[in-house]
Order: C-alpha cells, then structure tokens, then sequence
C-alpha cells in the first residue's frame, strides 16, 4: 500500500513536470524540448502606469491568443522584480535594471537569440491595439 | 468718474487677456518651432511620477549641468520638464506622441528636425544605473552637436 502511494506520488510530480508551473505572475514551462520563446518583463517596486500598462497588455496577448503555448510549454512568461536580489542574474543578463521588455528564442533547448523590446513597448503601449498586432506579429514569427 | 473706472477696468482686462495670450504662444511654440539650430531636451512626465520618472528628469539634468552647461548659457541647448497631463502642453506632447513619461532629444538645424526617443533607455537605467544613463545621453547630445 505504501509503494502504491509512493509510486502515486512520483507519477504526480513527473506528469507536473510537463505542464506548466505559475509562480506568481511568472509561468514556466519545464519543458525545454518544446520551448521555442521566453518573454521577459522587469520592472521595479515603485511603478508608474505606463510599466503597469505594458505587462497588462503583454499579459493580455499572451492570455488571450497563446494559451495553449503556455500551456504546452512553447511559450513562457516571466514577470520579474528587477529590484529582487534573486533576479540579479537574469537583470545582469538583459540589462534590465529598470522597466524592460524582452525575449529570448529557443530551439531545440539552446537560446539562439535574444531581442530588446523596451524602446518598441514604450512607444507603441500609448496604442494598445497596434501594441497587440505588433506583439502577435512577432511572437507567430518566432513560434512558427 | 463711473464711466472713466468701467472704461479703464475694461481696458486692463483686455490688455491682460491679450498679454495671457501672448504668453500661452510662448509656451507651446516657445518649446519647440520658434527655436532654430539649437537642442531641446524634453523631459515628459503625468502629474503622478515614479521613481524611475523623476530619476531620469534628475540625471538629464545633471547630465546637461556636468558636460554641457556651456551650452546651456549660450542657448545651444535648452532643457524642458513638461507635464503632458496639462492642457498647454497637449499640443507638444502630441507632437512627440508623449502620452506619459518620456525623453526626446530633438535637434533642429536650419529648419530641419531630428528627433530621438531614450524614454527606454531611461527606464532600464537612469534609476540604478545612473553612470550607464549619463553615458548615453552624453554621447547621443555629443553626436547631435558635432
């Protein structure tokens, strides 16, 4: 009865492993065969409505037209305190010491490359439908 | 005497309108096309700032006062803090699609317009990476006075 449990248990964290996990506003895949795009957004404690505005509306993208990706792990969102000592890494690795929106491709698990949006997101978030179209654009041309 | 304070009252009232008038013109176009073969400097913000706001109007300043105050005396570059919730500003914040918090750098040469967009540039780093803002404005300004 015991090995059933344990068997149980192990069987229910493999099979977790494969969907994806939400960590607060952060979702991450674990599946790094499937992963074809990470988005970042950094941004710091005290905000204004323009940093605010621009994770809604990538929230809003990505939760109304890549849920599935989240799900499967093709895509994978991350919303990160910039100001957090456990996010040194990442904010070194971007540049991202302020707001910044950003993106990394992936194939076959390795990165291949990884885009700044920040200039591109503070231009166009004043227009959130263009910011939408723009956004989708570029996500179906990496995801394809 | 009655006739002589109601003319004068509306005399005084005419002529402020007018001078307020005048004023508002020197405002809005007074940032911007009465200007020739200068730089303009414009800090946007909402009435409502962050940190990170205020943080990059705090390093264009100190940017401007360390390498380029010469500039400043002689007219060469002129520095603009503008709230773009303010109905005068509309004008000017529409102009530079300023809807929020912003920084253009704007050279005018003969006429002719050139504008750049570091709002990003100021949001990743003028509030932790001050040196890092300051070497870019620097350099960008550096460039458009060469």
């Amino acid at each position: 009865m015991k090995a059933f449990f344990i068997s149980a248990a192990i069987l229910i964290l493999l099979s977790s492993g494969a969907e994806a996990q939400t960590i607060g506003d952060t979702i991450i895949s674990n599946n790094i065969q499937n992963l074809k795009l990470k988005v970042y957004y950094f941004h710091v404690t005290d905000r204004c409505n323009t940093c605010y505005s621009i994770e809604k509306n990538i929230k809003k993208v990505l939760f109304e037209n890549y849920q599935e990706e989240l799900n499967k792990g093709i895509i994978d969102l991350y919303v990160l305190n910039c100001e957090l000592p456990k996010n040194k890494d990442l904010v070194e690795k971007f540049s991202a010491y302020g707001s910044t929106t950003a993106i990394s491709v992936y194939e076959y698990g390795k990165e291949i490359a990884i885009e700044d949006l920040s200039s591109w997101a503070f231009k166009k978030i004043y227009n959130p439908e263009l910011f939408a179209k723009e956004l989708k654009e570029k996500i179906n041309s990496l995801i394809q | 005497m009655k006739n002589l304070l109601i003319i004068f009252s509306v005399m005084l009232i005419f002529v402020s309108s007018c001078q307020q008038s005048g004023n508002n013109q020197d405002k809005t176009s007074g940032t911007d096309t009465a200007y020739d073969n200068v730089i303009l400097v414009y800090n946007f913000y909402n009435t409502y700032r962050c940190a990170s706001c205020v943080a990059i109007e705090d390093a264009t300043k100190k940017t401007l006062n360390t390498y380029f105050s010469k500039e400043l005396k002689e007219g060469k570059i002129k520095q603009f803090s503008l709230n773009v919730d303010k109905s005068e500003n509309r004008k000017i914040a529409e102009k530079y699609e300023a809807y929020g918090a912003g920084l253009r750098i704007t050279k005018i040469e003969n006429g002719k317009e050139q504008t750049i967009d570091l709002t990003a540039e100021g949001f990743k780093y003028a509030k932790s990476k001050e040196d890092k803002f300051i070497e870019i404005l620097k350099s960008k300004i550096d460039k458009f006075l060469k």
